[in-house]
């Protein structure tokens, strides 16, 4: 088993320095930038270039927007294809909103020549409702050890609606196989492309932690059968994989 | 001649408690003065029979109340009763002619035909602060001028978690309230005073609809209620303080009905199940006559029949009454009236602005900051136009630099700890006229976030916004474009007017 798990890492080793010399990654903090296109358009300027980060998004979408009045932290993989809204795009990409105001970030650019980025919905309604997902089957046995992993922004606990739903999964999966759950949370760093390297807040490990147990212990798990562990040494920061860093792992144990 | 059929169409409506019922409509063509109606305010203890259709004409409109419960007796049920000391009961704040509200010209009229004696002006919260001196119509203008209420809440409140983010200043106080010794901060049950619209009391299916399990907009799951095991949607009170009708009706009676005894459990079902069966919409304009005519379909109804649904949709919009009003008929200014609703809906439905600053809208729910787009983002609940989200925010009409400039409300300078992050627009020192759901949260985030009220049987209920600080429906257009800087047009504006009057 430790024989394969280090396998495991040697190989996610290999295959991030290959990743990192192919494939250019920018980490860097800088002010939004708002294009007013039909559907506005978020980019960010750094280094003499600018990047596009998305479209205008809402709390179901993939991207989530940054905001103008605070800086944001940039971290993604420079894409290959043409120009968005007068941006190079971006791949793999994690946009965190700095909790600090800053009123410096207030640019709202003209439209100019540039269309809305292609995104599902425009500025007004959609269409009509999307239809429900299905409700998840509920978890059969054979039950087996199983980790749900949340994904932080930088300096953040909030959990999105995306890191609710794992939430809720992990407890389906816990009362199914009545587990205990374990959970595991760290304090991310980044290595910005300027060689400086930011360290999240003081204790924000442990108020990961403790705001999943609370959510956990509201919807009905069993405070005895859950422990955490909070790591308050940041995670070391390598400027390729820096966001999946800041994190959460709940562990089920049946 | 019927009665009354609530379901009908063109049937006739009855003014209950006085000489005159009108056939067809309560404006008949033409008319433009609504006939008087002496029995408008009912008073506590009165023995008055509530029928399944109540209508009461205003300023514009006609708005009508649907009682889908059983028949009741005013004359026991105990939201009618007077419950404690000072003579109120909860119709006294929540009349049917101001669409299960209460609105400032009613409180006018009140203050006018009793002297201030009624007990609407009870000292206790009718008045800017208890210790003022009874009967001058200057202790209680608040409630004469605004419709406000005072809310005196503890603070510290018990609801806080730890330590608060906040530390709160009083820096203005012209009803004396909160520097108070006996009834402010600094008394012995230290009392932050802030002072409220009454909400409707109608439409409650909607309200109390928990669309999903989360709050989207604070990533924990929406509150429990203890007592009933059931989540709850969060947007009963303006604050979420309270979040079922129990709860409330409970609270209500202690802190403004000055009921000394609990009430029984018989009688907060009563309660319960009333005002969970009211339905309330505007049903006539003053121009028109009847909202469900025409091809519109408007009205009370459309809210009995309709379901608690998110309407931000073209397929499925929030308020989709007025579709034939696009090509409309009638005589010229019927045209005028009806085509002008239509468009004021299309400019709710569809005109993107961009929306900015707002906390718990711009914020941390993916938004962005800020967002390109419609009236119904905000307004998402078909039928009643709340947010279902819950739905507090920071929309700045309580808090500087986009609240009215006034000096007759409370100002308080609110200081975020350097150990919170600070509110994501307005920083570490907030001036508000009411800190909102940061009274019950502690929380810097939440200064000045009120929730969303919905938007039926408006013209009744002047003013608007929690603190009444847009004397009517022009008004609110005019903050909003102010706001959020939408450059409406005259046209667009009074188009919005007539559409919310509409509703």
């Amino acid at each position: 088993m430790r024989w394969g798990r280090a396998v495991l890492l040697a190989a996610l080793s290999v295959s991030q320095a290959a990743y990192a010399q192919s494939a250019k990654r920018v980490s860097f903090v800088a002010c939004p930038v708002l294009r007013d296109t039909h559907l506005p358009c978020w980019l960010a300027d750094w280094n003499g270039e600018t990047y596009y980060l998305g479209p205008q998004g809402d709390s179901a979408a993939s991207f989530y927007s940054p905001q103008l009045k605070h800086r944001a932290l940039i971290e993604a993989t420079v894409g290959k294809g043409p120009r968005v809204c007068g941006g190079v795009p971006l791949e793999n990409l994690s946009v965190s909103v700095m909790p600090e105001i800053d009123l410096s970030c207030s640019t709202i650019l003209p439209a100019g020549e540039y269309e809305s980025p292609v995104s599902p919905r425009g500025p007004g309604p959609a269409v009509r409702p999307h239809a429900p997902a299905p409700r998840p089957p509920e978890p059969q046995a054979p039950f087996v050890e199983k980790q749900f992993v949340l994904g932080f922004e930088f300096d953040s606990i909030f959990l999105a609606r995306r890191n609710t739903n794992r939430l809720e999964e992990a407890l389906r999966y816990a009362r199914a196989s009545n587990g205990r759950i374990r959970i595991e949370t760290t304090r991310g760093a980044s290595l910005l492309s300027d060689g400086t390297t930011i360290v999240e807040r003081d204790a924000i490990a442990t108020d990961r932690a403790e705001r999943i147990v609370e959510i956990l212990v509201d919807l009905g798990a069993d405070r005895e059968r859950i422990e955490h562990l909070a790591s308050e040494t940041p995670m070391p920061a390598n400027g390729i994989d820096d966001p999946s860093r800041r994190r959460a792992v709940i562990t089920v144990t049946p | 001649m019927r009665m009354f059929d609530p379901r009908g169409r063109g049937g006739a409506l009855l003014l209950l408690g006085s000489a005159f019922v009108f056939s067809g409509t309560l404006f008949s063509a033409g008319a433009r003065q609504a006939a008087p109606t002496p029995d408008r305010w009912w008073s506590p203890g009165e023995q008055r029979e509530w029928p399944e259709l109540l209508s009461y004409p205003n300023d514009t409109s006609v708005v009508s109340i649907l009682r889908t419960s059983k028949p009741i007796d005013v004359g026991t049920h105990p939201f009618f009763q007077p419950l404690g000391e000072n003579g109120r009961a909860c119709v006294t704040c929540h009349q049917p002619a101001d669409g299960m509200s209460l609105s400032a010209a009613t409180a006018q009229r009140q203050w006018a035909a009793t002297g201030g004696k009624d007990p609407l002006f009870a000292m206790t919260d009718g008045a800017n602060c208890a210790n003022l001196k009874p009967e001058d119509p200057r202790s209680h203008s608040l409630l004469l001028e605004r419709g406000l209420i005072r809310i005196p809440l503890p603070w510290p409140s018990k609801s806080i978690k730890g330590e608060p983010e906040i530390k709160i200043e009083v820096v203005r106080d012209p009803t004396g309230c909160n520097l108070d010794k006996t009834y402010g901060m600094n008394s012995a049950s230290p009392t932050i005073s802030v002072f409220r619209r009454p909400r409707p009391v109608a439409n409650l299916r909607y309200i109390l609809t928990v669309p999903n399990l989360f709050n989207i907009k604070t990533g924990y799951p929406v509150t429990l209620d203890a007592a009933s095991g059931k989540r709850t949607s969060m947007n009963l009170m303006s604050d979420a303080r309270l979040l079922t009708l129990k709860s409330q009706a409970e609270d209500a009676a202690s802190v403004h009905l000055g009921a000394t005894r609990k009430m029984t459990q018989a009688q907060l079902g009563q309660i319960e199940e009333f005002t969970s069966g009211l339905y309330m919409a505007a049903t006539e304009n003053r121009r028109v006559g009847r909202l469900d005519a025409a091809g519109a379909t408007a009205g009370v109804q459309s809210i009995l029949e309709g379901k608690p649904l998110l309407g931000d949709f073209i397929e499925r919009r929030v308020f989709p009454y007025f579709e034939a009003w696009k090509s409309p008929e009638g005589t010229k200014q019927e045209k005028a009236f009806r085509a002008s609703v239509a468009r004021g809906e299309e400019i709710f439905m569809m005109r993107p602005f961009y929306i900015r600053d707002v906390t718990h809208l711009n914020t941390i729910i993916g938004m962005g900051n800020p967002i390109k787009r419609t009236c119904a983002t905000c307004h998402n609940m078909q039928h009643v136009g709340i947010d279902g989200a819950p739905g507090w925010m920071d929309l700045g009409t309580n808090t500087l630099p986009w609240a009215e400039r006034t000096d007759d409300l409370p100002l308080f300078k609110v200081t975020c700890s350097p150990k919170a992050a600070p509110h994501p627009y307005l920083g570490r020192v907030i001036h508000t006229t009411d800190p909102g759901r940061a009274l019950i949260t502690g929380k810097c985030v939440d200064v000045g976030a009120i929730t969303l009220q919905q938007m039926r049987g408006l013209a009744a209920r002047a003013p608007y916004f929690a603190n009444g600080s847009a004397r009517d429906l022009r008004a609110v257009v005019d903050f909003y474009d102010r706001r959020f800087e939408m450059k409406l047009t005259e046209q667009e504006k009074e188009d919005l007017t007539n559409f919310m009057g509409a509703l």
